[in-house]
């Protein structure tokens, strides 16, 4: 099945659409765009995975940048960003050096920068994150 | 957290405003300033200073191509340092900038700790910054 199209720039954007499902592991390099339904497992180096808002995705997620304004349930893994819109609805564990949240967002789960990390340094971004999530959740 | 006010730093810190000043008034001409709607972030970058307010270390990270950051968006970044060299480093106060597309520091976020947080080699340590519009 084909997934994916240039679009003039030498990029290559995925689209998986409204109405299809998918379950396995997708691996992608540019930019991938989620409509649909996802099990498994998401991965890209450096690509953009945006699950958009009718996008329900059930999934480990392995990205550069992940954007959520669907929903997300499952740990992602974002080695330059996250975002999450105000639509968007994430159930998991979050390992990113950058996270932005809109007012209105749905987040269950903890932050931390990198698997790499001390434990020193987790701890006190536990701390830093279970102050925010209780605002993150009112918003 | 009581924040000491040290000369050093604080012309350090007059310094950079001055010049990030001097750099957008020489881009923008005298077209009317405007409060930004949102930000756009490309990237950003730690600052560790020492007891004296000296810049020890600093790098920049990308954030993976340039974002929106306006209005009723919270924001969290978290930036890694590793001590490699063979000497323990004191850290007294960080930064963490946001840096626009054209490389120009657009806010920052500081930290001074009371006490120094002493980073023994081979040791890495997060400092964190949150900004909200």
């Amino acid at each position: 099945m084909k997934l994916a199209r240039g679009n003039g720039n030498g990029n290559t954007t995925g689209l998986l659409g409204k109405g299809v499902e998918v379950s396995g592991e997708i691996h992608f390099s540019d930019t991938f765009h989620i409509e649909g339904k996802v099990a498994g497992k998401l991965v890209s180096e450096t690509g953009t995975l945006v699950i958009e808002e009718t996008g329900r995705v059930e999934a480990e997620v392995n990205v550069g940048v992940c954007i959520v304004r669907g929903a997300l349930e499952g740990n992602i893994n974002a080695q330059s960003r996250i975002e999450i819109s105000k639509t968007g609805r994430v159930g998991g564990d979050l390992m990113t050096p950058v996270l932005l949240i809109e007012e209105g967002a749905v987040f269950n789960g903890s932050v931390g920068m990198s698997q790499g990390a001390s434990s020193r340094a987790s701890e006190e971004i536990r701390l830093v994150e279970s102050q925010e999530k209780t605002r993150v959740k009112g918003a | 957290m009581a924040k000491r006010v040290e000369p050093l730093r604080a012309i350090r810190k007059l310094l950079i405003s001055f010049n990030d000043l001097v750099k957008r008034r020489s881009e923008g001409g005298n077209a009317p300033q405007q409060a930004p709607v949102a930000l756009k972030i490309s990237g950003y970058n730690l600052v560790l200073m020492d007891n004296d307010g000296q810049v020890t270390w600093t790098r920049e990270w990308r954030s993976g191509a340039t974002f929106e950051f306006g209005p009723r968006y919270s924001l969290w970044i978290f930036c890694e340092y590793t001590n490699h060299s063979r000497q323990k480093v004191e850290i007294s106060e960080y930064e963490i900038e946001l840096t626009g597309e054209d490389g120009m520091v657009v806010d920052r976020f500081g930290t001074a700790f009371e006490d120094s947080v002493v980073v023994v080699p081979g040791e890495s340590r997060v400092f964190s910054g949150q900004w909200r519009m």
